[in-house]
């Protein structure tokens, strides 16, 4: 069901770009490899298995800050379920 | 302030008010009664309008043991607080959690999963509790053993409607493990 999806998704780029096939997949895997790797940074960084100073490489301060606010915040979430209430 | 009070099974005078995602989600993998512990809520309407909508009901929260009202919420009210935030960030009901913690002088102890409105609530110095805090702290006080724990955290990253990228569900499944 997923590949015949994906195979639709496929043709309506194909016409709707007006490229070739080639070109569609050449630039799915690099937007699919920019996304993944993009995730596996931010999941090093908060399992701190890279630096601060490495991750801020790649990404935007703002992202950074996002990031880092959302992890804040789900660590506050989880500090206030360990007090006894 | 809210305009008026519509009381379903509980007297108004709780002091949490709870946005639609933390009931939604233990709903939705059937831990309805971690909310016990921060019983009884306040729904503002349009929260409760969106639980309903998603099938959660009166006596679904009652059989979990969650005493509960509905306020209703000016709708000007709610308009300003959307109004004067960034614009798409928050949406009407989540303005309605605000007005409502709001006038209790950011004292009432909010629940949402909305990181948006978490930010708004606690710069002005709320606290804030999501559906993993009150997982945890079902465990914490003894409501629920340590592996319940572990599946009700799975099941909410696996089987609720909670969206959380695979870094941070490491980064949460790293948090539970160091409990």
């Amino acid at each position: 069901m997923a590949d015949k999806t994906l195979t639709e998704h496929l043709e309506f780029l194909v016409e709707e770009r007006g490229e070739d096939e080639a070109t569609v997949l050449a630039r799915a895997l690099q937007t699919g490899i920019e996304t993944l790797y993009r995730e596996a940074l931010i999941e090093a960084y908060l399992l701190g298995r890279i630096s601060r100073e490495a991750i801020s490489r790649s990404l935007t301060p703002n992202d950074l800050r996002e990031i880092e606010a959302q992890r804040d915040a789900l660590r506050r979430d989880v500090d206030w379920g360990a007090r006894i209430g | 302030m809210p305009c008026g009070a519509t009381s379903i099974g509980a007297p108004a005078l709780a002091e949490t008010v709870s946005d639609t995602g933390p009931v939604l989600h233990l709903e939705e993998i059937g831990r309805l009664p971690a909310l016990t512990s921060v019983s009884p809520l306040q729904f503002p309407d349009l929260v409760w309008a969106e639980l309903q909508n998603r099938g959660v009901n009166s006596s679904s929260l009652q059989q979990a043991g969650i005493a509960f009202s509905v306020i209703l919420v000016a709708e000007a009210d709610g308009r300003e607080v959307v109004n004067s935030s960034q614009p798409g960030s928050i949406q009407l009901a989540d303005a309605q959690v605000f007005v409502l913690v709001r006038s209790s002088s950011f004292k009432a102890l909010a629940l949402t999963d909305d990181f948006a409105l978490r930010s708004l609530l606690e710069s002005h110095g709320a606290t804030v509790v999501g559906s993993v805090g009150l997982l945890v702290r079902a465990y914490t006080n003894g409501q629920s053993p340590r592996a319940e724990l572990d599946q009700s955290i799975e099941d909410l990253l696996n089987e609720s409607t909670l969206h959380l990228s695979r870094a941070f569900r490491a980064y949460l499944r790293r948090l539970i493990q160091d409990l």
